[in-house]
Formats: structure tokens, sequence, C-alpha cells
């Protein structure tokens, strides 16, 4: 990050090798549109060159970031709205040490591993928060689920994956 | 909820995932603000949300991997006023015209935790070859899980920075950039393979796999262990194939004491069956 500080275009480079994968995979996850899922890639990726400072080192893992970037970009698009203010300087916990590729496969095998196994009724809640931005009240109304069902489901959704991470740990 | 008491988690998971409405529901507008005013200054509120967010970022990151368009990197250099081929020039220069090339820095290294390093690559290597394995995602994922234990243990022992030679062999294997060649016979195309380990009394398993072909969307592999005593076949994770075709199930959650007659690997719906759907697209045993 200090070398795109230093406005070396290789870093960028760099950084886009390691990193657009995750990045557009999100997009698209959300999204479902190649094109569209390139166009949010670029806005992520240039607002980290033309914005260094906006990932700063505190916030944690900068894929994490990169991917939670990605992904509140790709769902103001879905729906039409103004920007997600300030989740993105949102802080990440410490603890997701993504440094490796194989490190970083190895603990998302075990989040994969979770989100299959958990209940499909958390898992559908989960997916339509975090990947279709609904709110908990609109996914209690396309449920049909009471709003507090919804929450808790959503909630043990999280707390499995922190368990997967406590192990990983 | 007032400025003086906490959100509940509920209100927490919420606000980190945005709030729906930016301008569009002055309610809902009302209550995101209440709770980034109350979290601006409150720390434990804001250690909650960095735990969250977190989370959040590891599903965000277990989406399937798809690889952007080749020409997108081109096309983002552009927009960012720069010169992707002067920039990869550049680069090769300074790397002496021969690529990425790691800086080897020497530094008095504790012996022993030098050698626990190499000991702990080697041993990586060795097991890898005992799979049978010629994919390095093998190679990754168990020098990976090697590394990581070491680091526990230097964290422990206060020497963590020592394991630098080991962190060098880790680099090379795990590298994007580095070159991965699976040799078979010429003019023949990679097929897909896997490699399980598998320990009966312990109920472990691991499993990797390349040359995997990219899946439907809103489908997944999954693999099965067919047990010896004829009982239904027991499903040991589902997993998704990378950019290159790789994937791995680590530890699946497994019952104790099952001998297991094969292996098998179907393709499912997302979030995997109970059940195996046939046809079985690897098998062995």
């Amino acid at each position: 990050m200090e070398q795109i500080r230093r406005r070396q275009p290789a870093a960028l480079s760099e950084v886009y090798d390691l990193y657009s994968t995750v990045v557009y995979s999100v997009a698209l996850r959300v999204l479902r549109d190649g094109a569209a899922a390139e166009d949010v890639m670029q806005e992520v990726f240039l607002k980290l060159w033309q914005q260094p400072d906006s990932f700063a080192d505190r916030r944690g893992s900068l894929c994490g970031w990169l991917a939670v970037v990605s992904r509140n970009r790709a769902i103001d698009r879905i729906r039409g709205r103004k920007r997600l203010e300030n989740v993105d300087d949102l802080q990440l916990s410490n603890g997701l040490d993504l440094g490796t590729e194989a490190e970083r496969e190895i603990m998302l095998e075990k989040v994969r591993t979770v989100m299959a196994d958990i209940p499909v009724d958390q898992r559908q809640a989960v997916e339509m928060a975090f990947f279709e931005g609904h709110t908990h009240t609109e996914i209690a109304e396309r449920t049909g689920q009471p709003l507090g069902t919804v929450k808790t489901r959503i909630r043990s959704a999280l707390i499995a994956i922190r368990k997967a991470l406590d192990v990983q740990g | 909820m007032t400025n003086d008491q906490h959100p509940g988690t509920d209100e927490l998971i919420q606000y980190c995932m945005g709030s729906p409405s930016a301008g569009q529901d002055a309610a809902i507008d009302a209550d995101a603000a209440r709770v980034r005013e109350h979290v601006r200054a409150c720390n434990e509120c804001r250690s909650e949300i960095a735990t969250l967010m977190g989370d959040m970022a590891l599903m965000a990151m277990t989406v399937p991997q798809t690889a952007p368009p080749a020409s997108a990197k081109q096309r983002l250099f552009q927009a960012a006023g720069l010169d992707l081929a002067e920039t990869n020039a550049g680069s090769r220069i300074r790397n002496g015209g021969h690529g990425d090339v790691i800086p080897i820095r020497r530094r008095h290294t504790n012996p022993l935790v030098l050698w626990g390093g190499w000991i702990v690559a080697a041993a990586c290597l060795f097991v890898a070859v005992l799979l049978h394995s010629t994919d390095h995602a093998a190679i990754q994922q168990l020098a990976a899980e090697n590394i990581a234990m070491m680091r526990r243990m230097h964290t422990f022992a206060g020497a963590l920075a020592r394991a630098e030679e080991a962190e060098k062999v880790m680099y090379l294997l795990t590298a994007p950039e580095a070159q991965h060649v699976t040799l078979v016979a010429a003019h023949a195309k990679p097929e897909p393979t896997g490699h399980a380990v598998y320990l009966p009394s312990r109920g472990t398993l691991v499993f990797t796999a390349s040359n995997l072909a990219p899946l439907p969307a809103n489908k997944t592999y999954e693999l099965w262990v067919i047990p010896a005593n004829g009982t239904a076949p027991v499903p040991a994770g589902t997993f998704q194939p990378n950019g290159r075709g790789m994937a791995s199930v680590m530890l699946p959650k497994l019952p104790l004491g099952v001998r297991a007659k094969a292996f098998g690997v179907t393709m499912e719906n997302a979030g995997g069956s109970a059940t195996p759907t046939m046809p079985i697209l690897l098998a062995g045993g």
C-alpha cells in the first residue's frame, strides 16, 4: 500500500493481479452481469489508486476491504441508490489475517464449508441481506417469516462464520 | 434507542451492511444516523463492528471465483491515466530483465529455527509426493497449514520473524505470479484429478483437486465418502474450483470410524445435497 501511496503504477499492477478475481467475483455474485461487474471492479481499483488513504492499514486485510467495497458498490447499483455512506470507512477485524493466497484459501474453505452446512433458511436470509442488499424488514416480507426470525437467522449465520475463524485461529 | 444505549447486534449488522435507504426512507435513515452517531463515540461498538465487518468480508470472499476479462486490466490502467505496457516493462527492468525476483536478505538467524522452517517445508513437499500429487494446490495447502502451525509456535516463542527462510519457500509456492505447470503425456489434455487422504479413526480428511471444469451458476462440487459397509454415501464437503481449476476440502465434519470403500465427487445444487446426484464425476478407491 505504501507503494500505491507513492504513486507507483507497478504497485497498482501487483494489487490488481492479487485481488482482481476476488473483487470481480464479488461484484459478479451481486450483479450477475459481467460487464457491470467489470465496471464495479474498475471503480474499486480506481478508488484505491486515486484515494489510497481511503484504505487505512488499521482497517485490516486489504483483500477483505476490497471485497466489502466491491459488494457495497455493486449493491448501490442494483438498488439504484446513493452510496452506502460511511460503510467503506469501517474497520475490519484484525483477526482477518489473510497473508498468502494459500492461507486465504484454507480459511475461505472453512467458511465455505460452514456456509454449506448452515440451515438453508439461515443461508438464504444472510445472502438476501448481504448479496442482494435487502433490509431485515424486506426479507421478512419476501419470505413471509417474522422479523425477529429473520434477524436471528442472519445473526446465527454470521456467528457460524466467526466460529469457523475461531477454529482456524 | 438513545445515543447512550448500545445498539443491538442486529442493528449493528444492518448498519454494517449499509443503510438500505440512503435518502429514500426517512425512518430507516434516522435509525442509521442514530447508530452512526453512537458508534462514533463508542469503542465497544466499533470493536463489535470490526468483527462483523471481518465476518462479512469472509462471506464476500467465499463466492465462486471468476477471473475478470483479460482486457480489464488495460482498461483500468487507461482510466487511471497509466500505461500498462510501460509499467510491465519497468517492472522487468527493475528486476534485471528476469521477471519478478524475490530479493534474498541475509541476516543472522537462530539455526534451529531456520532448520525448523526448512524441515517443515521439506515435509510439505514430501507429503505432496506421497500424495502422488503434481498439482501445486496440494503443496500450497499442506505447506500453508504447516507454516501457519509454525507461525503459532513461533509466536509463543517470540520468534515469529525468524521463520523467514520458510516464508520464502512459501512465497514461491503460493505467489500468484509463479508459473504453475502440470506435465502430462505429450498431446494429452490435463484431466480433472483429485487426491484424498483419509483417516477413519479420527474422521479426518484432506482432499485436493486440479483441472476441474468451471461450474454452472448455482452449482457446486461435492465430495462423498462411500462406506465399506454398504451404507449410504457420506457427504464430505462442497467446494468450488478457483480460476485455475484447483480446489480443496480441508477437514470436513465426518463421523468417526467409517471405513471407506471409495470416494467420489458429484455436481450438486448450491449448498450441497444429502445424497449424491449422478453422474459421479471423479471416483477412486
